[in-house]
């Protein structure tokens, strides 16, 4: 690796880890508000695995720049996270100590910001594997172990809404709708990222995997004759440039709390 | 260079159990790769069952401390090779039978997550059980029913 790619493979690993900490995150949200008690597990699950990624990629960078995973994770100012819009809206109902909760929860949302995002995960690990940059294509091996169970999931759940009585299948498809522009701004590239792909560091840039990613999409939408959206469609795009909206603002509130309260508190 | 041998610290290395599955200790488990004493520090390297695992932490600190009395202790956790289920042992296997968890299936996790054998119940030994949940009270178990002794039960998932 030549020194010119040290920064934007340590942005590149920011972008994923952001990504798996902001989704861990709001799944974590599930536990005891699920539609069942299984998912309550599942989901509670699935969320310590990506918050479990989400360190190891942190670890990595932190090589990288010389400063701690912790200090990535929690102490970085708001604007400086690039994980993609999809993954930062709260999909539970807002919890409220007076016992008055905001409605406005949603199953469905949770279930297709999953789907779309788990598939183009499997993309994206998928081709970090081949990476020139050893560390990374290792870890990178493990988590696509357990990201197979993620798929697994989310497609029971993709099925049982789309083929469902007819609430879940409308709750679905408005979900699809709503949420279509942020899932196609998960394409949106990390700066640098020519740069690595050019040593070979990443074997092509994320902007790359769309097609493949709508290969992917297009059959479980069509066996369920769910019209696949427009994939020209406009993305929401910035969140790779730390761009972000009210749900990560209510988040990064949240999630740095007892961080800002204690900030060097060791547990 | 280390009074003690590496055959030594595999044996103590034997009697530290996984914090959450007691009847089976790390060696048995597979995620100490290498031992090694012939520096002045003591070096095991562990790899980790799951990325998440709340454990690392408490048996890295398991290791340092029964190994303590044999000089300074390096605890290294590695990523460059996954673990995967294929690196418990045979004895290992029984063991995890022992704590009433299935031992994961055998295959490429790649192609089936889930194990197209029937599961049988580490209780009765019927195969007559069917998966509740691929997930379960921790991130590597998943939760299963057997409809014969009508218990539920976790088999330790195939990564």
């Amino acid at each position: 690796m030549t020194p010119e790619a040290r920064e934007p493979l340590a942005r590149y690993l920011l972008t994923i880890a952001d990504d798996e900490l902001v989704l861990g995150y709001r799944d974590s949200e599930w536990t005891g508000v699920a539609p069942i008690v299984e998912e309550d597990v599942a989901f509670s699950s699935l969320a310590q695995d990506e918050i479990g990624h989400a360190r190891l990629l942190y670890t990595l960078a932190a090589e990288l720049t010389a400063t701690d995973p912790d200090q990535l994770a929690l102490r970085r100012p708001k604007g400086d996270y690039y994980h993609a819009r999809l993954l930062e809206f709260r999909a539970t109902p807002k919890y409220d100590p007076s016992g008055q909760h905001q409605a406005g929860g949603d199953w469905a949302k949770a279930i297709v910001r999953r789907y779309l995002y788990d598939l183009f995960d499997d993309l994206r690990t998928e081709i970090i594997a081949e990476s020139s940059y050893p560390p990374l294509a290792a870890a990178i091996q493990k988590v696509r172990r357990e990201e197979r169970y993620h798929l697994r999931h989310d497609e029971a759940w993709w099925h049982a809404l789309a083929g469902g009585p007819a609430e879940g299948r409308e709750r679905l498809e408005r979900a699809i709708a709503a949420l279509w522009p942020d899932a196609l701004g998960l394409f949106e590239p990390a700066p640098g990222e020519e740069r690595l792909v050019a040593e070979g560091i990443l074997p092509l840039t994320t902007a790359e995997l769309r097609l493949r990613w709508v290969e992917r999409v297009a059959p479980a939408f069509a066996r369920h004759g769910i019209p696949l959206p427009d994939e020209r469609a406009a993305p929401a795009v910035g969140g790779r440039r730390g761009e972000h909206g009210p749900g990560w603002d209510e988040l990064y509130d949240e999630m740095t709390m007892v961080r800002r309260l204690e900030p060097d508190g060791a547990w | 260079m280390q009074t003690v041998s590496e055959e030594q610290v595999w044996e103590a290395l034997r009697e530290i159990p996984d914090p959450e599955i007691p009847t089976i200790n790390v060696v048995d488990l597979g995620i100490i790769r290498q031992v090694a004493v012939a520096d002045a520090v003591i070096r095991v390297e562990m790899m980790p069952t799951f990325v998440g695992c709340p454990a690392i932490d408490m048996m890295r600190r398991d290791i340092r401390e029964r190994l303590g009395p044999f000089g300074p202790v390096e605890v290294v956790v590695v990523y460059d090779e996954p673990w995967t289920t294929e690196r418990i042992t045979a004895a290992g296997r029984r063991m995890l039978l022992q704590a009433g968890l299935a031992p994961p299936p055998r295959g490429d996790i790649r192609l089936t997550p889930v194990s197209s054998q029937p599961v049988p119940c580490p209780y009765c030994g019927s195969t007559d059980t069917q998966i509740e949940n691929l997930f379960g009270p921790t991130p590597c178990r998943s939760i299963f029913y057997c409809r014969a002794c009508r218990q539920p039960f976790e088999q330790f998932k195939a990564v």
